[in-house]
């Protein structure tokens, strides 16, 4: 009797394992799939800022995902649609290579060519695709002759499940009203145009795909043109993922900084497809391959000193930055509040992380680091390492002149709460609200001077 | 069914199993709370969509969606989300007891934008038919003032030459625009503001100066103007300095690399000058390795330095040296950094 007890439990236990299993979700089922995973217009986000508390997007958590979702019955191809970058200074174009290299780690096949991209220039395209197992794609844009650099107008997958081969085919196109300020050597042909004829010869294809580096609206309208796309993978300035359907044509974008990754699902048993959006929270753990290449960007950035090589532009007013022993000097008991303040070590916060020779996550942690006079190095400024007195209020030496000549001062410094949210912005505070942060800063009231 | 037919247990008592796992697998899926107390919150918005209609670049503008607990259990607002930077939201309150209202605030900055957009606010609750719910706001962003070209891109200049450029700063409404200041990060560039043969609209003349040293060039310029909408226009820029040669990139750096790990940089060399020829190359430290990729126009040559597997841990510190025959640049330094770390 007690036999038939426990086997009826060990039943139950099995039963709701069974169950467990059943909707967990359609990645686990025993269906041979093959997966198109899509993520674009990164515009540099490597990873997502340390001091926020939820922490969204970045190539560490990527890697895991594409990790746990390679199975048996599971074949990926990640593909990417698009701007790596946001800008061309030196440190994009080290964030570029970074980031192609994580492309080519996570066995990315193609990238389609964004406006982004384009802005680099072709000499950098030639050096950073050179020796990339990433292919760069674009089936509508003709850049001029350079040594080094392919374009690929479509590119072909094969996927050999048992006896069956799938053929899969990339069209990759960019709007023709994006690109701005690019070179008046690139020629862009209009999409339509260009998909037509490559259409008639991947007509074999079990699977076309297009990368529309485009609005949503243009990206759906091409979908329309051309049914013949089962996906159509769109994005430009599309900060959330987005998903629709033109006729048959599944359009969706992930948005953008490679926060979410679009999962393709194709079943090869009757070749239907159907789409997961996924959020790279806290869920995904950092995978150490790519916390290597991040490690590795931050020490080149520290090796080419380009903290020592920000644009600084002089302050408006003419002012400069005193520091905050000078302001202590008269101020001392708002400067003794302000050590006990967490905008006292904030540069120490960047030492304990290593990116203290980042100059994107050093601005926010300095005083005046983007203006003439203010933090160049721990060396050569220590006096401004943190977020000082002058960083909310401004330089203060002409503030310092008057007040030692005795003139009234009382136009310095005075903030609006808007002042705060040049660092304290959503993508870097995002539970900020002023009036709970400004009493973790208030400095107290100093009796007025005679 | 194997293990069922071994097991001896009756279809009745298998059913009975069977839908006591589905509830139990049910409950836990869902909210736990809901089904200990009989209450749930029920989120209801009287409207998921805002559009703002025309507003101009530069205006932050707000919206409030207003919304009622309309179920019988507290409502709380676990997270309001918004992917983009441009966009804040905040719940009123949190925690909404049933038959209430709040509100959610969005502001969505425009500073970065110009023509249509819509974004997203998500809001996760803890009403269990609906637990996620997604607000849309949507604008016409006008620009009040323009660059055109929007982007200045010099490309390559030889050494000792200037490049001027010319860009129109419009007003797009009836303001009679004025530039009040100009400048920039960057010593290369000089600027001259004239008046517009015709309508008399201000043209920005941007030249780089003879002066200006070998290398690439980039940043922006900022145009202060008397828009009060959008009183600075950025301009972003781009281009190279170059002679005989040219070397990309301006250091090679290893970054972090495992001893054993063989990496290998590549060198860049664009020979501007038809007759200049590369000489040869001097590496240091020894162990580095290097393979000349020749280009058979001698245009675009290239340079593997090869980090290989026996190299000591430590620092890494030497440079590249480039002979060529060029009068101007004879020799052409390039540094190398790096750090080789045990295991």
């Amino acid at each position: 009797m007690r036999i038939r007890r426990l086997s009826g439990l060990v039943f139950l236990w099995l039963l709701m394992l069974l169950y467990a299993s059943c909707t967990y979700g359609k990645s686990q089922n025993s269906e041979t799939e093959l997966i198109i995973a899509f993520s674009g217009e990164e515009t540099g986000y490597l990873e997502p800022c340390g001091c926020e508390q939820t922490r969204t997007g970045g190539i560490a958590k990527r890697h895991s995902l594409f990790l746990s979702i390679q199975g048996e019955n599971q074949t990926l191809f990640p593909v990417s649609l698009g701007d790596l970058t946001n800008h061309r200074k030196r440190q994009d174009e080290i964030k570029m290579e970074t980031l192609l290299h994580a492309l080519g780690d996570m066995r990315y096949t193609l990238h389609n060519l964004g406006e982004k991209d384009l802005e680099m220039g072709p000499e950098v395209l030639s050096y950073i695709f050179y020796s990339s197992p990433v292919r760069l794609l674009s089936s509508n844009v003709v850049l001029p002759d350079t040594p080094g650099i392919k374009i690929h107008p479509y590119v072909t997958g094969e996927v050999k499940v048992g006896d069956r081969t799938i053929r899969i085919g990339f069209l990759g196109i960019l709007s023709p009203k994006l690109p701005g300020g690019t070179s008046s050597r690139v020629k862009i042909i209009p999409p339509s145009e260009a998909i037509a004829p490559i259409i008639k010869e991947l007509r074999d294809a079990d699977l076309l795909i297009l990368l529309s580096h485009a609005e949503f609206e243009e990206s759906k309208r091409l979908a329309g043109a051309f049914p013949e796309f089962q996906l159509v993978i769109s994005g430009h300035n599309s900060d959330h993922p987005e998903v629709t359907n033109v006729g048959d044509t599944i359009v969706a974008a992930s948005g953008n900084k490679g926060k979410n990754v679009g999962l393709f699902r194709y079943r090869i048993s009757d070749g239907k497809g159907s789409l997961d959006m996924v959020e790279l929270d806290d869920r995904y753990a950092d995978s150490s391959q790519m916390q290597d290449l991040l490690d590795n960007y931050q020490q080149r950035l520290r090796d080419e000193d380009l903290l020592g090589k920000v644009d600084k532009f002089p302050y408006e007013e003419g002012s400069t930055y005193a520091g905050n022993v000078i302001c202590g000097a008269c101020h001392q008991e708002i400067f003794l509040h302000w050590e006990t303040t967490p905008h006292a070590p904030a540069y120490e916060t960047l030492i304990r992380v290593k990116h203290d020779y980042d100059p994107e996550c050093v601005a926010c942690h300095v005083t005046g680091l983007l203006n003439e006079s203010g933090f160049t190095s721990l060396e050569e400024t220590p006096g401004l390492k943190g977020v000082g007195c002058e960083g909310c209020h401004g330089p203060g030496s002409q503030h310092v002149d008057e007040a030692q000549k005795g003139l009234k001062t009382a136009a310095y410094g005075k903030l609006k709460p808007m002042d705060c949210e040049t660092c304290h912005d959503i993508e870097h505070s995002s539970q900020f609200q002023y009036e709970n942060y400004w009493q973790r800063i208030v400095h107290p009231k100093e009796k007025p001077k005679g | 069914m194997h293990l069922y037919l071994t097991m001896k247990i009756n279809p009745v008592r298998f059913f009975l199993y069977l839908l006591t796992a589905l509830i139990i697998c049910g409950t836990v899926k869902h909210s736990p709370l809901a089904a200990e107390t009989g209450k749930t919150p029920r989120l209801v918005f009287e409207e998921d969509s805002h559009n703002f209609g025309d507003i101009y670049k530069g205006e932050k503008v707000s919206h409030w969606f207003a919304f009622t607990n309309a179920g019988t259990g507290d409502l709380v607002i676990n997270s309001v989300k918004t992917s983009c930077g441009c966009t804040a939201a905040a719940p009123s309150q949190k925690s909404i007891p049933p038959g209430t209202g709040a509100e959610i605030e969005v502001t969505f900055k425009s500073d970065v934008f110009r023509g249509s957009i819509r974004k997203t606010v998500t809001v996760d609750t803890n009403d269990p038919e609906k637990p996620r719910y997604a607000l849309t706001i949507e604008a016409n962003v006008l620009e009040e003032v323009v660059a055109e070209p929007p982007t200045l891109w010099f490309n390559q200049i030889k050494l000792g030459q200037s490049v001027a450029k010319e860009v129109d700063i419009k007003s797009l409404t009836d303001l009679k625009l004025k530039i009040t200041k100009v400048r920039s990060s960057s010593p290369v560039l000089e600027f001259r503001v004239r008046k517009k043969d015709g309508d008399g609209s201000p043209v920005l003349e941007v030249s780089t100066r003879k002066g200006a040293s070998l290398g690439r060039f980039a940043g922006d310029v900022q145009v202060f103007t008397n828009s009060k909408r959008q009183p600075l226009l950025t301009i972003p820029f781009f281009g190279e300095i170059v002679s005989d040669v040219s070397v990309f990139p301006p250091k090679i750096s290893y970054g972090v690399v495992r001893k054993g790990e063989e990496v290998t940089r590549q060198v860049l060399i664009t020979i501007h000058t038809n007759d200049i020829k590369l000489e040869k190359f001097d590496l240091k430290p020894d162990f580095l390795g290097l393979h000349h990729v020749p280009d058979s126009n001698n245009y675009f040559h290239r340079l593997d330095i090869i980090l290989g597997k026996d190299v000591p841990a430590g620092r890494l510190e030497g440079s590249l040296t480039i002979h060529t025959t060029s009068k101007d640049q004879p020799l052409l330094t390039v540094p190398i950094y790096g750090v080789i770390k045990e295991g």
